[in-house]
C-alpha cells in the first residue's frame, strides 16, 4: 500500500468512526470540522431524498436516523440525487422506528417519487389518442409505461399518510392501516403521486407486463364485472403514466 | 462569445430570475453532479439556461487526489454534462473524496508529497484524456496542518499545470480560509501563482466558529464575500488581469437580487482592471 493510500485509508476510518481517537487538539479540531462537513452533507442529501420522513418524524429523529444510516451506508458515487435507496428498508429495521410500521413505507414513496423526477424524459400519451380509435383497435393496442411512471403496493395506509402531508393540510388525519396502491408518474416535469384501488393497480400491472389492453381488461372483470375500463385508462392516461414511444397495435 | 466577466453559482430556487438575467458578461456555473440525471425538471433547467447563457462546469467527485485512478464511469457521466451544456470551462478540485467504494462529500486533504504528485498528474491525464480537454484545477480549504508535505501547494499546482497541461481556478476565499486554518500569507500565495496558468476565479463567504477552543474559518458558501477577499481579489486581478470570476453561494440563499450586487461589483473590478490594463499597453 502506498504511502498516499494508508493515509487515505486511516482518514476514511477517521472520518466513519463513531467517535474520534485521541489526537492533538488542533488536528482534533480539523478532523472535527470535515466530519461535520460529511456527516451534514449525507445527512442533508437524505432529508432531501426524504422529505415526507422528516416532515413525520421532525428533523431531530431524522438527524438521529440518518447519523446512524450514513456512517454504515455512505454513498457509492457522488451524485446525490441516488443517495440513500436502502435507507427505507434501514427505517423498516430501526428499532426507534418499530412503533412507526407506516414510516418505511413513506420513505418507499419519496424513493419512487425521487427516482421518477430524474428519469429519462420521453413524449407523453395524449389524452386525445383515444379519439377516433375504434374500440377493436382499443382493445389490441399494447401501451409502454412511461421512463418516469412508477407504481406500488403499499402497507399500513401509507399512501394517504403520504398524500395527506403534501397537502399541506392542518387536519387531523385518520388511518385504518389498510393496504393501498398508488402510481408515482411525471407531467410536465411535475411529479404526481395518485391513489389507485386495487382494480385500477392490477389493470396497471396487467399493461405493463405487456398485455393488450383488452387482455388487461378482462383480468380486470373477472376480479369485479363493474371495472370501468373508459374511466380507469383516462386517469391513467391524464397522469402521464405511458409514453408515445413504441405504441404497438 | 462576448467577453465574460463575472458569473453566478447557478441555483434551481432562482431559476426564474437567473433565466431573465441581463447583465452583460453574465454566465452560470453549475455543480457538474446534480445533473447527472437522466432527465426530468433538472435536465429542463439547464438546457433552457445553457440555451442563454455560457456554462462552466464545475465537479466535486472526481476525486483527482486520490491514490486510486479516478472512476470512468464518473468520468464518462461528466463527460456527458459537459457536452450536454456545451462548458467553456471545466473545472475539478485539488482533493479526494472516494475511497474504496464510499463517496464523501467534501474535499479531502493529503500529504503534497512526490508520490501524490505523480497521482494527481496521472489521474488529471486520464480524465483530460477522456473529456478531450483541459481541466482547471481548484486550490483546496484547508483545515487540518500535516508534517508530511514536501511540496507547497502553489509550487504543487504549478508543477501540475507543467507536467498535465491542466490550468487553474483560484478560489480566493478558500486561500484566505487555509492560510489562516493552517499557515501562510495570502498574499505571498497570489504571488507565487503562475499567471498564464489562471483560467478562473472564485469569491465566496465563509464563517468562523471555534472547535475545542481553536478558531476555525470554515468555507461554507453561506455567507456574504469579506472585504479581505475583495481586497485579494483586487491586489490579483490587477496583477493576472481579468479573468472569468464566479460568486459562490450555497448555502443560507439569499434573494438573487443580493448575489447580483456582489456579481454586479466584482464585474465592475473586472471592467476597472481592464481599462487599468488598456492603460498599461497603450
Amino acid at each position: 500500500m502506498s504511502t498516499l493510500d494508508e493515509f487515505q485509508s486511516a482518514f476514511a476510518s477517521d472520518i466513519l468512526a463513531p467517535h474520534l481517537s485521541t489526537i492533538s487538539v488542533h488536528k482534533q479540531a480539523a478532523m472535527n470540522v470535515y466530519r461535520n462537513t460529511i456527516m451534514g452533507g449525507l445527512i442533508d442529501a437524505l432529508a432531501a431524498n426524504y422529505p415526507t420522513v422528516v416532515k413525520l418524524v421532525g428533523a431531530e429523529w431524522f438527524e438521529a436516523a440518518a447519523s446512524e444510516y450514513t456512517r454504515t451506508q455512505p454513498p457509492e458515487n457522488p451524485v446525490l440525487a441516488t443517495y440513500g435507496t436502502s435507507f427505507p428498508a434501514f427505517l423498516a429495521k430501526f428499532p426507534p422506528a418499530l412503533d412507526l410500521p407506516y414510516l418505511s413505507e413513506v420513505a418507499e414513496i419519496d424513493r419512487l417519487w425521487m427516482e421518477s423526477y430524474c428519469a429519462a424524459d420521453a413524449p407523453v400519451l395524449p389524452a386525445s389518442i383515444l379519439q377516433g380509435i375504434s374500440g377493436d383497435q382499443l382493445m389490441s393496442t399494447r401501451l409502454q409505461l412511461h421512463p418516469a411512471t412508477r407504481s406500488g403496493a403499499f402497507k399500513h395506509s401509507a399512501v394517504t399518510i403520504w398524500l395527506h402531508n403534501h397537502q399541506d393540510q392542518a387536519s387531523e388525519l385518520s388511518v385504518d392501516g389498510s393496504d393501498e396502491d398508488a402510481l408515482i408518474s411525471r407531467v410536465q416535469g411535475n411529479v404526481l403521486v395518485t391513489w389507485l384501488c386495487l382494480i385500477e393497480f392490477r389493470f396497471l400491472m396487467e399493461v405493463q407486463s405487456g398485455k393488450t389492453l383488452g387482455e388487461a381488461a378482462m383480468t380486470a372483470l373477472s376480479i369485479n364485472p363493474e371495472f370501468p375500463l373508459a374511466v380507469t385508462l383516462s386517469k391513467l392516461i391524464s397522469a402521464g403514466c405511458f409514453t408515445e414511444n413504441a405504441i404497438a397495435r | 462569445m462576448p467577453s465574460l466577466t463575472a458569473g453566478l453559482g447557478f441555483k434551481p430556487e432562482h431559476f426564474n430570475d437567473a433565466l431573465s438575467c441581463s447583465a452583460a458578461g453574465m454566465w452560470y456555473e453549475i455543480h457538474a453532479e446534480n445533473y447527472m440525471v437522466a432527465g426530468g425538471n433538472r435536465i429542463a433547467m439547464l438546457d433552457a439556461l445553457s440555451d442563454r447563457y455560457p456554462i462552466s462546469v464545475h465537479g466535486v467527485g472526481l476525486s483527482l487526489a486520490s491514490a486510486d485512478e479516478p472512476d470512468s464511469s464518473h468520468l464518462q457521466k461528466l463527460k456527458q454534462v459537459v457536452e450536454h451544456s456545451r462548458a467553456f470551462i471545466v473545472s475539478e478540485h485539488l482533493a479526494w473524496n472516494r475511497r474504496k467504494e464510499a463517496h464523501f462529500p467534501d474535499l479531502l486533504p493529503f500529504p503534497r508529497t512526490n508520490e501524490s504528485l505523480d497521482a494527481v498528474a496521472r489521474n488529471i491525464d486520464i480524465a483530460q484524456n477522456v473529456l478531450q480537454r483541459k481541466l482547471l484545477i481548484e486550490n483546496p480549504s484547508l483545515y487540518l496542518s500535516l508534517e508530511t508535505h514536501e511540496w507547497s501547494e502553489t509550487d504543487f499546482l504549478t508543477e501540475l499545470t507543467r507536467r498535465t497541461g491542466c490550468g487553474l481556478l483560484v478560489d480566493i476565499n478558500n486561500i484566505y480560509v487555509s492560510t489562516h486554518n493552517v499557515s501562510g500569507d495570502a498574499f505571498d500565495y497570489l504571488d507565487q501563482l503562475p499567471v498564464d496558468a489562471i483560467g478562473e476565479i472564485h469569491l465566496a463567504g465563509h464563517i468562523r466558529e471555534a472547535h475545542e477552543g481553536v478558531e476555525i474559518l470554515i468555507d461554507n458558501h453561506g455567507a456574504p464575500i469579506c472585504e479581505d477577499v475583495w481586497n485579494l481579489y483586487q491586489y490579483l486581478i490587477k496583477r493576472i488581469g481579468p479573468r472569468p470570476t464566479l460568486i459562490e453561494r450555497d448555502n443560507v440563499l439569499p434573494t438573487f437580487a443580493e448575489l447580483l450586487s456582489e456579481r454586479d461589483h466584482a464585474a465592475t473590478l473586472i471592467m476597472r482592471s481592464k481599462e487599468q490594463l488598456h492603460v498599461h499597453v497603450g
